[in-house]
């Protein structure tokens, strides 16, 4: 249904006129005064706490009205005034009653006559006075607000005044905190007293003494509520504008007599402790105390005056620095450091300076040493051979060499002592900080590559393992073995010096079926593939397929001879191994720098070359045109001797004939031969011997010295009789006389342990990676230009060097060398590339 | 049509003195290669090797012939003693680069040896007579206009590596490639001294050598020793050479060395 509008009008009937407000006819002067009166006479009340009886909404009326005739702005003012002479006459005579001469002179001019106590009960009074003033203040401001509610509305709003509430407030500010105190005799503010008040009493807790907190709080979040102006902007607080400042610079003056506090008493653990307990303290004292706008700002104050601005100098002292620290092992104070340091600098920079510097450090120390054991070796040894030091006594080397292998696998296990120390360290007290990470990894691979063996050590220690090292462990512990190898070789730059080593070791672990364990070897080449790819493996892999095929091949071979039927009892077992030729190091394949000339082939006894004869027609019948090289230096041989009964002896084990089977050399087989063909007594010089047999001088130095010299293997007598290596113009006979407790016998070839190697092997060695590296560099260098044919002189570089970058460190040098032979042999061309830098071009 | 502007003239210049046409057909070569010098001039030399006179060769081999000595000097070669009193003749400085010069205008396969292949191609130049004389003027022309011809300059320093080195070795022994260095880098070749501070470069780089270098000379090693060489005349504090630079080691060793010893020489 639709109602008609105004209907009601209608029935009314009639419009009455607005009824004029009945003051409207009194002056409104007056009625202005009358109000007012009232009103003053409500705030009185109210600031004396005495509000109980008051009517809100009279009170509001009042104002109302005031309002409505248009008499705010008088109201205001008036409002105003009666504040401020509220100030003057009731709060500024007790508040500054509370200043008193020994206040300002205890707080201001540092005076520090009176007792701690008097001054904390002193400050803490002033507070008091303070803080009751302002909560009166506010409260009665918070009700004459309520009251003038309609001024707020109808009057600040329309001409852009601040409220009446912020004014009043603000009346606190300048009548009280900014009051001068020229009558005490002082040109300064009582906000400066205030200040410094709480300042005094935070330092008083700083101290160790106890404090009201709350009602510092009270005093700090009165600041909060004033404002610079009356407009109340947020960034004018005048806890920011004015008390902050001042207790940020007061606090940095405490904490930097802290600090020399602190090195004075020269504890860097105190002072880790110590900053972060104050750290702690910084913050809580913001949550309770202040406010928590601080907490940043006086974090920075701390952060600066005790870790930024002196960290090197308390990690640099002596007995408790970072150095003590990582050397006892103070796991809490290295914590804390992280934890400080991590909160001043994202990068660490300065942990990750002394953790590098501490490492190199470490790490030159286990060089030297190692250092100091060597010369000690050398020195032993030196000592007891004074004569000849070209024949060096075998005996002796092989004990030196020994220590020398003790020597690299002492400096392996230091090495990774060190690294596990610094891992510990790395996750207990750095919380696996990636950048320590980094640069730990950086610094532990420069003090390994700083040390020019490192590379063979690492072989060598991987070699001692894997003969000795892990016999009876569980695969547990093998693993961990093979983890600590594999750790160490992802340090080493020179990935192909490694490789070279590693080559000459597992030839002779192989070869000499020295190996613990070919299912651990497998496993070792398997992580090395992982972590350098297939390439670098690829020799490795090789030298076992060749080491497997060979035994399928003595199997093919034996069942061949069985098959003939030639039921020969003196037939030779055969063992062989076919080594294809470049998988396997140089020194095994008779191919060595030192010997000059190509090597002369050695003579073998007649039953053996028929062996051989026999086992090429053999293997001839499958691979078809292949050569064979007998490498008498690699084999060993097994030969039944038999020591006939010595005539005139009747008792003991000489009285009746002996057999032993003794393993040797192959050249060793060979010397041994030479003595069945001769009468008994008859004695063979060095020259004849090799003579007839064409066994290269160094190596029938060492089989010889091996037969002759130590007491348990003398199958020959040597003369002259000492314990000295054999040498040209010594003569050798059977030793008939030899007796031995074990029926099989293995002569140890000298030589055929790995070990360290002397200089001259060092230097040769060098030189031979020298000319691989020269040879693999220029391969990279012609694979790029191949691709590429023409290619920036700098871009070439640095895709040479990222090419070989995985198999060692290539220099810029060593690349422009190649670069420029290359040009001398026509494979590249200078050119230019339109920018005028300067280029090469592949020569096709 | 425009008239020639400046640097057209100049070029029109040159081109003159280098050929000995006259201006109308400098001009005219000039123009068809946009006023590119060296492409004018191998466009004439071209033009004028096809149409030159089948008389002209002829006459060129007679006047071979009448050098050769009969007793010593094969067929197609001038011998040491022919060659020697040829060029003589044609005003070459058998001490300076102006041998070089010669040696690299007739294609001489060593030094002291003229083929007449070489001969004839060499000398087959319109505007040059085939008389002893106009060779000489014309001779001399080129060897003043090395000085300031780079080009030409280069040509003659890099065909002094193939004339220079013996037999079918790659490279020059230190000791030749001394002595012509010594020819080379003077008058009336370009003298490889700064332009500014006047630092004897040439003096310092022998010093080098003698003192550091024991190998002998490869091609690349003396066509970038020509490189340094221009850049180091016009830049005496080496601002061009960097590390980094494509330089052959050589030159990166002699700058260190050149730097130390001249700090040395500072300090005492």
């Amino acid at each position: 249904m639709i109602s008609r509008g105004g209907g009601s009008i209608m029935r009314g009937g009639r419009i009455r006129p607005p009824r004029r407000p009945a003051a409207s006819s009194n002056n409104p002067v007056d009625e202005f005064e009358q109000c007012w009166e009232k009103l003053k006479e409500a705030f009185h009340d109210i600031h004396t706490r005495n509000a109980g009886k008051l009517s809100f909404e009279q009170l509001y009326r009042y104002s109302y009205k005031i309002v409505l005739k248009k008499a705010g702005a008088k109201l205001y003012e008036r409002v105003k005034q009666f504040e401020e002479q509220w100030f003057a006459d009731e709060i500024i005579p007790p508040i500054r009653a509370l200043i008193t001469t020994n206040l300002v002179s205890v707080t201001l001019d540092e005076a520090r006559g009176t007792s701690v106590v008097e001054r904390r009960a002193m400050g803490e009074k002033f507070l008091k006075g303070v803080r009751t003033s302002w909560e009166n203040h506010n409260m009665s401001m918070n009700m004459i607000a309520d009251i003038l509610m309609y001024l707020e509305r109808g009057y600040d709003r329309d001409h852009s005044h601040p409220l009446i509430y912020a004014t009043t407030i603000g009346l606190f500010r300048d009548h009280i905190l900014r009051s001068s105190l020229k009558e005490n005799g002082s040109n300064c503010q009582v906000f400066d007293i205030l200040n410094a008040t709480i300042i005094d009493q935070i330092n008083m807790e700083r101290e160790g003494d106890v404090i009201d907190k709350a009602l510092l709080r009270s005093c700090t979040s009165m600041l909060e509520d004033l404002f610079e102006t009356d407009d109340e902007n947020p960034q004018e607080q005048l806890y920011l504008t004015t008390f902050e400042p001042i207790y940020l610079e007061s606090s940095r003056a405490f904490y930097k007599t802290e600090y020399e506090k602190l090195i004075r008493e020269a504890d860097a653990a105190a002072w880790l402790r110590h900053t972060q307990r104050r750290l702690a303290e910084e913050a809580e004292r913001c949550q309770t105390t202040l406010s928590q706008f601080t907490l940043q700002k006086i974090n920075k104050v701390v952060e600066e005056e005790l870790i930024v601005k002196h960290v090197e100098e308390f990690l640099g002292l002596e007995g408790s620095g970072i150095k003590a620290m990582i050397d006892n092992e103070r796991l809490e104070d290295l914590r804390i450091l992280y934890q400080l340091l991590a909160r001043v600098d994202v990068k660490k920079n300065v942990l990750r300076k002394v953790l590098s510097a501490r490492v190199v450090e470490l790490g030159t120390e286990i060089e030297q040493v190692l250092k100091g054991t060597d010369f000690s070796v050398a020195q032993q040894a030196n000592d007891e051979e004074p004569v000849d030091g070209a024949e060096k006594s075998k005996p002796k080397t092989l004990t030196a060499a020994a220590q020398q292998t003790a020597a690299a696998v002492k400096w392996v296990d230091d090495v990774l002592g060190l690294k596990d120390k610094f891992d510990i360290l790395w996750s207990t007290c750095f919380e696996q900080d990636l950048i320590l990470q980094t640069a730990l990894t950086k610094s532990f691979s420069d003090f390994i590559n700083s040390f020019d063996r490192s590379s063979e050590y690492v072989s060598l220690f991987i070699d001692d393992s894997l003969k000795r090292g892990i016999k009876g462990k569980t695969e547990a512990e093998v693993d961990n073995v093979l983890d600590k190898a594999i750790t160490l070789l992802r340090y080493l730059g020179e990935k192909d010096k490694f490789e070279q080593y590693y080559q000459k070791h597992l030839a002779r672990r192989l070869l000499h079926s020295k190996s613990e364990s070919q299912e651990v070897e497998q496993e070792m080449i398997s992580r090395m593939k992982r972590e350098l790819g297939n390439s670098f493996t690829q020799k490795f892999e090789g030298m076992f397929r060749d080491m497997r095929t060979s035994k399928e091949t003595t199997e093919q071979y034996r069942d061949h001879i069985r098959g003939l039927g030639d039921a020969d009892e003196k037939r030779i077992e055969l063992s062989i191994s076919v080594l294809a030729g470049n998988n396997w190091p140089k020194e095994v394949m008779g191919r060595t720098g030192l010997a000059d000339g190509p090597k002369a082939k050695a003579i073998y006894p007649r039953e053996i070359q028929g062996l051989q004869d026999s086992f090429f027609k053999f293997y001839s019948i499958n691979r078809n045109g292949r050569i064979l090289t007998w490498l008498g230096g690699a084999g060993s041989a097994d030969i039944k001797c038999l020591f006939p009964k010595v005539p005139g002896k009747t008792t003991g084990p000489l009285n009746r004939d002996r057999r032993y089977e003794i393993n040797v050399a192959t050249y060793g087989m060979i010397v041994l031969m030479l003595f069945n063909d001769i009468a008994e007594d008859e004695w063979l010089t060095f020259e004849e011997i090799a003579e007839q047999t064409n066994i290269p001088q160094p190596d029938l130095i060492n089989v010889l010295t091996s037969l002759s010299v130590i007491k348990q293997y003398r199958v020959l007598l040597k003369e002259s009789q000492t314990k000295s290596a054999a040498k040209p113009g010594d003569r050798f006979t059977f030793n008939r006389e030899f007796v031995s407790k074990t029926i099989k016998i293995k002569v140890p070839s000298i030589n055929a342990s790995n070990r360290v190697e002397n200089d001259e092997e060092r230097q040769e060695t060098d030189k031979k990676n020298e000319e691989t590296r020269m040879y693999i560099t220029d391969a990279a260098i012609v694979r790029i230009m191949k691709q590429r044919k023409e290619l920036g002189h700098s871009s070439l570089i640095s895709e040479v060097i990222e090419v070989l970058k995985t198999r060692f460190k290539p220099d810029v040098s060593l690349i422009k060398r190649r670069i420029e032979a290359l040009i001398g042999r026509d494979y590249l061309e200078r050119s230019e590339l339109d920018d005028g830098s300067p280029a090469y071009q592949y020569v096709a | 049509m425009a008239p020639p502007s400046t640097t057209q003239k100049a070029a029109v210049a040159s081109f003159v003195s280098i050929t000995g046409a006259s201006d109308k057909i400098a001009t005219r070569f000039l123009k068809t290669s946009g006023y590119k010098l060296n492409e004018a001039v191998d466009a004439f030399f071209q033009a004028s090797a096809n149409t030159s006179h089948p008389n002209k060769l002829v006459q060129l081999a007679k006047l071979f012939d009448s050098l050769r000595n009969d007793a010593e000097d094969q067929k197609d070669v001038l011998g040491a003693d022919s060659s020697m009193q040829y060029l003589n003749s044609i005003g070459v400085d058998l001490e300076g680069a102006s041998l070089f010069l010669a040696m690299e205008l007739v294609q001489a396969p060593t030094i002291g040896e003229i083929t007449r292949d070489g001969f004839i191609k060499g000398w087959n130049t319109p505007g040059v007579e085939t008389k002893i004389e106009s060779q000489k003027q014309y001779f001399k022309r080129l060897t003043t206009s090395m000085s300031t011809d780079r080009d030409l300059f280069r040509k003659v320093y890099r065909y002094a590596f193939v004339v220079g080195k013996e037999g079918d070795q790659r490279a020059l022994s230190l000791d030749n490639a001394i002595v012509y260095w010594e020819m080379l880098f003077k008058k009336p070749g370009q003298a490889w001294v700064g332009s500014i501070a006047g630092v004897d470069w040439l003096a310092e780089w022998i010093a080098f050598l003698r003192e550091n270098w024991t190998r002998s000379v490869s091609r690349d090693m003396w066509n970038q020793t020509f490189e340094f060489a221009t850049k180091s005349m016009q830049d005496e504090a080496l601002s061009f050479w960097s590390e980094d630079g494509a330089w052959p080691g050589v030159i990166d060793q002699f700058v260190a060395w050149y730097r130390r010893k001249s700090e040395m020489d500072v300090d005492a």
